[in-house]
């Protein structure tokens, strides 16, 4: 069965072809375009990987959206996806990212993050799918 | 655009030298003998610089500075003043005059202040530029990206198979997508450096392995399509105290000036060393070159130097400015040499770190 991924950017028009690619490569894809909308299609679409833009209509919409999928809250609604692996992607460049590390392994988020910065580079988007859901 | 003065003054003496001190300069000279129809023409149109005695009969010199200052905020004021009576000058700086010029003066004297009151307003018109620039850049960073990925998607195919001609055309899109990434990275780049008045990090930093080498990683370095080998000559890796991410911007900006700007095919020598206690970094193309006489003015913010060779090539004329930024930040120099028609060479010095200091740390 194919795997399923998420894409939460609010950003339409590259959603549409980062979901074509991914479709390409054998994935199914679901889209969302805000954080509270995201947080919806995840318990709705029940995806294996999210896609998620941090920097969305607000500067910490994704964040946040990230941090209530990884809370460790017992009570938690996204408690059974609290280990879905994300793909961040971020606009941050090197001399703005002083507000959080784009170094995976002392990351904010606890749990599988990999990171991609914008412009998308498709290889990359490819390779660290493929890796996150390996 | 010319430069537009107007002197007041009820002395027609000042008035008469003022003229003749600023003849052949090329600026447009007004002159206006009160305080009323001075302001009248400063109102009336638009001065650069506007330069008044303060005593006058009728309506005196502090409240044409005040009424300038309010009503024409973008004409720069300077003060003529009397007998050494520093505190009107001070309260007309206070009042917004620029600067003040006490009399008798020589021709120089005022020479001298105009030309300061020039050289600021083009500073300051610059970093009104440079904030816009930064406001519109951040603006345009998303919808980049997604004009790139879209192209890139098509160009792959994934939206069905493309005729060779149309495969050239969005390659067209795309190279030109990463010119405009690389223009608004550099405006936002130097926007946060200005802004922040850049706190530089004082960190050890290995220079060849932590700057030179991450930097070369780049997509656009290392297979650029301009064919272009990176040769590095390394001797060992020079430790400096300094700000890693900024050091490649600088590494970076300098590489990709030499494979944008060389020749197509010949190499871009990257060589690091140390000298006489400094660490000296530089980077060396073929190619069309720099004259000798425009060498100054590269690292000018905004400086394009129209080079015959170099027209197809796009860029925001930054990259050095910031690079000397950096530069300056690390209490380095940097300077260029090289022979129009064949080759240019940017080097870089920085102050070396001392060995193995108290603040050094752990090896990695």
């Amino acid at each position: 069965m194919s795997k399923k991924i998420l894409i939460v950017d609010d950003d339409r028009d590259l959603t549409a072809s980062l979901a074509q690619v991914l479709k390409a490569h054998g994935y199914e894809v679901a889209a969302a375009h805000s954080g509270a909308d995201g947080l919806k299609a995840l318990l709705a679409e029940r995806p294996d990987l999210v896609v998620l833009d941090v920097m969305m209509e607000t500067d910490t919409a994704g964040f946040e959206a990230a941090a209530a999928v990884r809370s460790r809250r017992e009570t938690s609604k996204y408690k059974a996806f609290r280990d879905v692996p994300i793909v961040i992607l971020t606009a941050i460049d090197q001399v703005t990212n002083s507000r959080f590390s784009m170094d995976p392994s002392d990351s904010f988020l606890p749990g599988r993050n990999e990171f991609l910065t914008k412009p998308v580079d498709l290889d990359e988007l490819l390779a660290k799918v493929g890796r996150a859901l390996a | 655009m010319g430069v537009k003065l107007l002197f007041i003054d009820d002395e027609d003496i000042v008035l008469r030298s003022s003229k003749r001190i600023f003849a052949g300069s090329g600026y447009e000279i007004d002159t206006a003998s009160s305080g009323d129809e001075g302001l009248a023409m400063a109102m009336a149109e638009d001065y650069d610089i506007v330069v008044t005695d303060l005593k006058m009969p009728g309506l005196g010199g502090m409240e044409v500075l005040k009424a300038l200052c309010r009503d024409r905020p973008r004409t720069t004021v300077i003060i003529f003043t009397g007998f050494s009576s520093v505190d009107t000058a001070r309260e007309a700086l206070k009042n917004g005059a620029f600067d003040y010029v006490p009399k008798p003066f020589t021709p120089e004297e005022l020479r001298s202040v105009v030309a300061n009151a020039l050289e600021a307003r083009k500073n300051a018109a610059g970093a009104k530029m440079l904030d816009l620039m930064a406001i519109v850049s951040h603006e345009l960073k998303s919808p980049l990206a997604a004009v790139q990925t879209t192209a890139a998607t098509l160009h792959r195919g994934y939206f069905g198979r493309l005729e060779p001609e149309q495969r050239k055309i969005v390659e067209t899109i795309i190279r030109n997508c990463s010119y405009l990434e690389d223009i608004i990275r550099c405006y936002i780049d130097l926007s946060k450096m200005e802004l922040d008045g850049l706190t530089v990090f004082k960190e050890r930093v290995p220079f060849a392995s932590a700057v030179v080498e991450p930097a070369l990683d780049m997509p656009g370095i290392r297979d650029n399509v301009r064919k272009m080998p990176v040769v590095t000559e390394f001797e060992g890796d020079p430790v400096i105290e300094g700000d890693p991410n900024l050091l490649k911007i600088l590494v970076g900006n300098l590489v990709n000036n030499a494979v944008k700007y060389g020749a197509e095919g010949t190499p871009v020598r990257v060589r690091l060393g140390v000298k006489d206690g400094e660490l000296v970094f530089s980077v060396r193309n073929e190619g069309v070159g720099i004259p000798e006489e425009d060498l100054p003015r590269l690292f000018k913010r905004f400086e394009r130097i129209k080079q015959k060779g170099t027209e197809g090539v796009k860029g925001s004329g930054l990259g050095l400015y910031i690079s000397k930024t950096v530069v300056d930040k690390h209490k380095g120099r940097i300077w260029a040499e090289g022979e129009p028609g064949k080759w240019i060479e940017f080097f870089v010095a920085l102050p070396a770190a001392a060995e193995g200091g108290p603040e050094a740390a752990p090896a990695a």
